[in-house]
């Protein structure tokens, strides 16, 4: 999986806990509760779809590697890789 | 800078010791007549992509710098934030006024101490969530056999309650989401007294008192929690509308 695609699977569990929110033109650079109208539970939701859909755990601790999609990415694509 | 710029819009006592002043307001229906954001906010607030959400965060802020103001003694425009290490917003420099703030949709909520640190969680009604996931997932172990020993037209008002006193305590710690929302128990049951049942280590490390208060108003459209690291709080209801 490329960095590209991985965003892509992050926009995708974003768009579906959050359908009113336009997740077409996502800055990867900013946090995402700076850009769309996310709540910790929203968060803990994307956390929760990334182990039920893709059998990604996240702990704790490194929630904030969670904070925009470019760093969702920078952390998540070589978790995804790494389950192959 | 003009003088009047410099004039506090209206003088607040602070709240006593034991006294937690909440603020509730209706974001979309308070009339904005005045915007106080510095270059900051008014950045964060571009970077939103929809009107409401821009407008619900300018309102957020400027009824915070409005009621910040009030309580210093200062124009709003001169409220100056900092952010501790895990992001909690507070004042900068020093003074005794704890503040904390949480918006869902359009319910918002701002809460003001003097004498403890303070967190509080509002959260309105969303379309369904798969609620029990989340308990199974994050909740303390007996708050999920709570949950599911609970009659279904209590489930979700449990969920709720659960969510926003976990929230509360977590930003009154300070440490957010790092602490594990599954360390500590709150009580969750509608029908009894809201509570903390057993605390992680991270809040017994920070005071041996915490208080957990429901602050829901009657309205069945949100619910609402205040958590404070002291023993005994009181706290006073306030709305606000305009200004």
């Amino acid at each position: 999986m490329t960095n590209e695609e991985c965003k892509q699977v992050v926009i995708d569990i974003i768009a579906e806990i959050a359908p009113d929110e336009d997740v077409s033109d996502i800055n990867p650079d900013v946090a995402l509760r700076e850009q769309l109208d996310l709540d910790s539970m929203d968060f803990l939701d994307i956390v929760m779809e990334l182990r039920k859909k893709h059998g990604i755990e996240v702990p704790e601790a490194d929630y904030g590697e969670l904070a925009s999609l470019g760093s969702c990415a920078a952390y998540l694509t070589p978790k995804f890789n790494a389950l192959v | 800078m003009n003088s009047d710029k410099c004039s506090p819009l209206l003088k607040a006592a602070r709240p006593l010791d034991d006294e937690v002043h909440i603020w509730y307001a209706d974001l979309d229906s308070t009339n904005l007549k005045s915007d106080f954001l510095a270059s900051d906010e008014e950045e964060r607030r571009s970077r939103f992509k929809f009107d409401i959400h821009r407008e619900r965060f300018s309102k957020s802020r400027n009824i915070l710098r409005f009621l910040l103001g009030s309580y210093l003694s200062q124009h709003p425009t001169e409220i100056r934030f900092a952010y501790a290490a895990k992001g909690k917003p507070q004042l900068e420099g020093f003074n005794r006024l704890n503040f904390n703030i949480s918006h869902s949709d359009s319910h918002f909520i701002a809460a003001f101490s003097t004498g403890s640190e303070i967190g509080v969680d509002i959260e309105g009604r969303r379309p369904p969530r798969d609620e029990a996931q989340l308990v199974n997932r994050f909740f303390h172990e007996k708050e999920r056999v709570e949950y599911s020993s609970l009659p279904p037209e209590l489930k979700t008002q449990a969920f709720y309650n659960g969510w926003t006193r976990k929230e509360a305590l977590i930003k009154a710690h300070g440490d957010g989401l790092q602490i594990p929302l599954d360390s500590f128990q709150v009580s969750l049951d509608p029908r009894t007294p809201c509570q903390i049942l057993s605390k992680a280590p991270a809040f017994i490390e920070k005071s041996s008192s915490w208080s957990l208060v429901d602050i829901s108003q009657s309205s069945q459209e949100y619910t609402a929690a205040l958590a404070a690291k002291h023993e005994r709080i009181i706290t006073t209801a306030h709305f606000f509308d305009e200004f």
